[in-house]
């Protein structure tokens, strides 16, 4: 039986290819084998010089390394007679085709054991190589996204391994949280924008699509980003004029990479997410720390304040129960902190402070706040005076009292008006003397009828007046100050009065004269002495003021009820920014003359207490330039305390 | 005859000048520094007017005032208080029986005429 070996060669299901063993040449290759190696038939295979046939091809090993002519397992099997295998990749230049091929190249010798060619038998490979290739490359490209940690870095290494190993060139475009489309990732921002309406369509369909010849140089191969049933953009793989997709890997892998990619993209993304919270979480927890650390600093600082105070500071609730006490008030009532703690504040008071509490405390609820002096008892029962300042704390409905003895200092006070009206007495006298003295000069020498002596004693005399009317400012100053001004009311006639009264100023003061205008023809009920004193103060001051004036006008009269009095000057006059402030202690009116003025300045600060002490105002009208009028107002009778 | 004024004052200086002025008005004056041995001297001398200071040692002007106005002999006799304290006296001189209170330092003439009012006041 006669096999037909060219017939069974030309079936076979793996491209067979005899070398002869002498030239080389291929003198044999199946119909398959001729397919693989990228021709259309057997003859014009065989036509082509091997070196031509490789030269189409670049040859690589399993590794990627190139393989020469020389080292292809045909040739060694020339020279060593020996059986050769090799996979061999085959990347055809021109269709940029892959082909992988397992090549067993086997001797075979002739009926006499002579060698005579070279049998290559081509496994077609190529798919299984592919799969290898596709989970080679998907695994290394999971290992390298996942190496990356952040959102960002992920995207980075997403698009380096596009540019590396799949397209010429890429593009990544987001959804951002407004569902907006954002290009992240491009080679060129212009070009990626020109195909935006592409894009949306993907991001619409979520389909992929592939642009051949979008423009004369390159194709485009978008695919959108789908993770967890969620739409994060789309890619676009950029392709180059000859160059296509799946050359490298298959479609499916390719689907595949952009479906893992995107599942580690949003991974990252999530985890970002996740970190952001976290860290936000922790900050939070950081500041509420800190806020607890302020808190704590702040409550033991004050703690700190309240414990070291010279005040007793007496916190209670609103039904006057002490809820807290510092050290200070132990020592103001001399008991200890537990036995202060949920009494009623007031049980520490004495029977009349009490009833004074009881009433204060109303109004003080009204306010909110308070200040006053109340005495307190200590437990030796012994009382004393405190000055106390309380205020009302709603946001805590706390109450908060300080409490500051002040025995020591009204005692203090008493010594010092003691000593004060000693000191004025003590002056006094010297003065009183004094006096004497001048006017028994006076009488002597008057007989000797020396005008310059007389004229040296009226200025000794002139100024034991002025001497004499200091310390009484000074007295009536400290009076007022420490709300002892007392008055000695008279019934009097007022008209008599003060006609008396201006007769005497008249006396004193030559250079104006003094016109008295009106009358009141009525008993009123007064202090004689120091209404006088207002009166001649006014006077004098308006003499003072109106130098150049000749005249000074009194008005005397009856309005609703009240007496009133004016005295009028035509003089420099007071601007009206200062009409409030003449009243207050220690004022000086701005002299034009500079000549210093005599006395204390406070005048016009004791006539109107005076004043409101017999329950009337005073008040000024007065224009620049062209004089002042001073007004008092004051009932027939004082009223018990009640001031206009 | 001689209008007598009984003077008690114990600031030395003062009473020496007050003697000269009322010497000098034509009136005889009697001086005390204190109002220890007054009463003696008062039944002696007889005066038309007491001028008395109020601040004195030991006793003062207001308790020697209502002692003299609680005597028989002395109860009409009118009294001028007389003080350096700035305290309101007019009222105070009232209440103890004075018949007037002059402040110091006081105008002299202002005294003069008081002394003049009282000496010749049918009390006399």
């Amino acid at each position: 039986m006669m096999l037909d070996f060219k017939k069974l060669f030309d079936n076979l299901p793996q491209g067979v290819t005899i070398q002869d063993s002498a030239t080389g040449k291929v003198v044999y290759a199946n119909p398959l084998a001729v397919k693989m190696i990228g021709f259309s038939s057997e003859r014009e295979f065989l036509k082509t010089p091997i070196e031509e046939v490789v030269k189409q091809f670049v040859v690589m090993d399993e590794k990627g390394k190139l393989i020469s002519f020389d080292r292809l397992p045909g040739r060694k099997t020339l020279k060593s007679k020996k059986t050769q295998t090799k996979t061999v990749r085959f990347h055809h230049l021109q269709s940029k085709k892959e082909r992988w091929s397992h090549i067993i190249s086997q001797p075979f010798e002739d009926k006499q054991n002579n060698f005579f060619g070279v049998i290559n038998t081509f496994y077609d490979v190529t798919e299984s190589k592919r799969k290898e290739i596709a989970n080679q490359f998907l695994n290394e490209m999971s290992k390298e996204l996942s190496s990356a940690l952040t959102y960002e870095t992920r995207l980075k290494r997403f698009s380096e391994l596009i540019l590396n190993y799949l397209a010429d060139g890429c593009c990544i475009d987001l959804i951002d949280n407004k569902g907006d489309l954002i290009s992240v990732k491009t080679d060129d921002q212009m070009t990626c924008q020109s195909w935006r309406k592409e894009l949306l369509e993907v991001v619409r369909t979520e389909k992929s699509r592939y642009i051949p010849h979008f423009s004369p140089s390159i194709s485009l191969l978008m695919m959108p980003l789908l993770a967890r049933g969620k739409n994060l953009g789309v890619v676009t793989f950029i392709y180059n004029t000859g160059s296509q997709p799946y050359n490298f890997i298959d479609k499916k892998t390719l689907e595949e990479f952009v479906r893992r990619s995107t599942f580690f993209l949003d991974n990252a993304r999530l985890f970002d997410i996740a970190r952001r919270l976290i860290s936000q979480q922790k900050e939070t927890q950081h500041i509420l720390q800190e806020q607890e650390n302020v808190l704590q600093l702040s409550e033991r600082r004050f703690r700190s304040i309240f414990e070291t105070s010279l005040d007793a500071i007496i916190i209670t609730d609103n039904e006057k129960r002490i809820m807290d006490v510092n050290t200070a008030t132990v020592d103001l009532f001399l008991l200890p902190k537990r036995d202060l703690i949920k009494k009623k504040i007031f049980s520490f008071f004495p029977a009349k402070s009490k009833k004074i509490f009881a009433a204060r405390w109303k109004k003080f609820q009204k306010n909110g706040s308070q200040r006053g002096e109340i005495e307190v008892m200590q437990s030796n029962d012994k009382t004393i005076i405190a000055e106390y300042s309380a205020k009302y704390d709603p946001r805590v409905n706390h109450n908060f009292f300080v409490f500051r003895d002040i025995s020591g200092r009204i005692e203090e006070e008493k010594r010092r008006e003691h000593l004060l009206s000693i000191a004025s007495h003590e002056l006094r006298t010297p003065l009183a003397s004094i006096r004497i003295f001048v006017d028994i000069l006076k009488r002597s020498l008057a007989q000797l009828q020396n005008s310059k002596m007389d004229s040296y004693l009226a200025k000794i005399h002139e100024k034991t007046e002025v001497l004499s009317r200091l310390i009484d400012d000074l007295l009536d100053l400290t009076r007022i100050r420490e709300n002892k001004l007392e008055l000695f009311y008279e019934m009097k006639n007022f008209d008599e009065f003060l006609s008396e009264v201006l007769k005497d100023i008249q006396l004193t003061l030559p250079s104006h004269k003094i016109i008295k205008e009106g009358t009141l023809n009525k008993n009123v009920v007064f202090d004689k002495n120091r209404m006088a004193q207002v009166i001649i103060n006014l006077v004098k001051n308006a003499v003072k003021y109106s130098p150049n004036a000749d005249k000074v006008i009194v008005k005397v009269g009856e309005k609703n009820g009240y007496i009133q009095l004016s005295v009028q000057d035509f003089g420099i006059g007071i601007p009206t920014s200062e009409h409030k402030k003449v009243f207050n202690i220690f004022y000086r009116v701005r002299s034009t003359s500079k000549k210093t003025v005599e006395g204390l300045g406070v005048g016009l600060f004791i006539s109107s207490e005076i004043i409101k002490k017999h329950g009337g105002r005073i008040w000024i009208k007065s224009q620049k330039g062209k004089g002042s009028t001073f007004f008092i107002l004051f009932p027939f009778q004082p009223s018990q305390g009640e001031s206009l | 005859m001689k209008k007598k004024i009984l003077l008690v004052e114990d600031d030395n200086t003062l009473a020496e000048g007050l003697k000269i002025i009322f010497d000098d008005e034509g009136y005889e004056v009697v001086v005390f520094s204190d109002g220890k041995d007054i009463n003696k001297e008062i039944r002696n001398f007889d005066p038309d007017v007491i001028l008395l200071d109020y601040l004195l040692p030991r006793e003062d002007g207001g308790m020697i005032t209502k002692r003299l106005r609680l005597q028989e002999n002395t109860m009409t006799i009118p009294i001028i208080l007389m003080s350096a304290s700035q305290k309101n006296m007019h009222k105070f001189a009232k209440d103890v029986g004075a018949n007037a209170f002059l402040a110091k330092p006081f105008e002299i003439s202002n005294l003069i005429s008081l002394v003049e009012f009282y000496s010749v006041s049918p009390s006399a």
